[in-house]
């Protein structure tokens, strides 16, 4: 009996949150046990492409062709965990601090971001594309990563156009649940909306 | 001039906010443990409140739920969301596919899922992350599939999408 089910239209959505901070290529790849949130660390070799983009279009192209073969009456949701800074071309300053202040591998970090972005967007009417773009993603048991992402509200709150507020990870979590069931939610979700979804 | 001056000083301000952030880093002061999701907290008495509510803040007897212009859905006894399915006519679970690399966040919006009631597949490299197999089984960890697998190979998605032959003994369906 559950075995009819296996074939049934009934996933509701797919979260993409592969990423690294900090890839192989980039010379700190050892560094990322800091930087990330579960302390892990990249193969050898893992680069940005490799691991934020190549996942990510196997994914829409996954769904793409799941929700054809199922014929379904919604489009999917997916929902991408982007970046804040993925957003500067838009933002004042943002462009300039990209092209003359930011390293080679944030660069190549946020390139690839804006790939997967494009294609989700163009993804067709099969999909309802969410792009969420945290800033810095912090949680309340970690007091040691106060002081960083402090610095963040602060230069948010003083106006650089370029600074986003952080968001807990809570909140992110259920403004991408959130996300999948509200199908009104649609596009580039900034640290505003997605604090507004989380209430 | 103005602007000028201004993105100067805005990128100036921009990098003493980012010295602090890579000293914590380098620091290591940043702990790999969890979110506390699961511990009894202010956050996770907010998440059972969201549980116990529809959308529309509404809700029925039996845990019905009604979704304003998303269609029905509902959350069975094993505390899974299901939605209706007009061919069979009954409820079906939902299931929530995830593609994990890291887990910081990956595995907070799985339990997230997990509480609200969704069926979660969570496919990751390493498979079920060693700090769930500690933990006592609860909505937040049992209603999620921890897979091991690479999701640069578009075939372990799509074999998850499609048939599920790729989840094998892990699929749970359970018969509403």
């Amino acid at each position: 009996m559950s075995h009819i089910f296996l074939c049934l239209p009934n996933h509701a959505g797919i979260i993409h949150c592969v990423g690294l901070l900090l890839d192989d290529a980039s010379g700190f790849g050892q560094y990322n046990r800091f930087a990330s949130g579960s302390g892990s660390l990249p193969d050898t070799g893992a680069t940005y492409d490799g691991i934020t983009r190549l996942t990510a279009f196997n994914a829409i192209e996954a769904a793409i062709d799941y929700a054809n073969a199922n014929n379904l009456k919604d489009p999917m949701p997916f929902c991408f965990t982007s970046a804040a800074e993925a957003g500067w071309p838009q933002m004042g300053g943002g462009s300039f601090v990209e092209n003359n202040l930011a390293p080679d591998f944030l660069r190549r970090y946020l390139a690839a971001k804006r790939e997967v972005e494009d294609k989700l967007m163009n993804a067709g009417p099969q999909i309802r594309p969410v792009i969420v773009r945290p800033s810095l993603i912090y949680t309340m048991d970690k007091p040691a990563s106060f002081p960083a992402v402090g610095a963040f509200f602060i230069g948010n709150k003083i106006g650089l156009p370029f600074v986003d507020r952080p968001v807990t990870v809570q909140s992110l979590a259920n403004a991408m649940v959130r996300s999948m069931s509200r199908t009104d939610v649609r596009g580039v979700l900034r640290y505003k909306e997605i604090n507004a979804m989380s209430e | 001039m103005m602007k000028r001056i201004r993105i100067i000083a805005s990128s100036a301000v921009y990098l003493a906010i980012g010295a602090p952030c890579l000293c914590t880093v380098a620091a290591g002061f940043v702990s790999p443990s969890l979110p506390p999701l699961t511990r009894t907290s202010r956050s996770q008495n907010r998440s059972r409140t969201f549980l116990s509510m529809s959308e529309n803040g509404r809700t029925k007897k039996g845990k019905l739920l009604v979704l304003g212009g998303t269609g029905e859905f509902c959350v069975n006894s094993n505390k899974q969301r299901c939605v209706r399915d007009q061919n069979v006519h009954a409820f079906i679970p939902q299931i929530f596919s995830f593609f994990v690399y890291s887990g910081f966040l990956g595995q907070a919006v799985c339990k997230r899922a997990a509480l609200d009631g969704y069926q979660v597949t969570s496919l990751s490299r390493r498979g079920r992350p060693p700090s769930v197999a500690d933990e006592t089984p609860s909505p937040s960890n049992t209603n999620i599939n921890y897979l091991a697998g690479d999701a640069r190979e578009k075939s372990a998605i799509a074999s998850i999408l499609s048939d599920g032959s790729y989840v094998g003994k892990c699929v749970d369906f359970m018969i509403i």
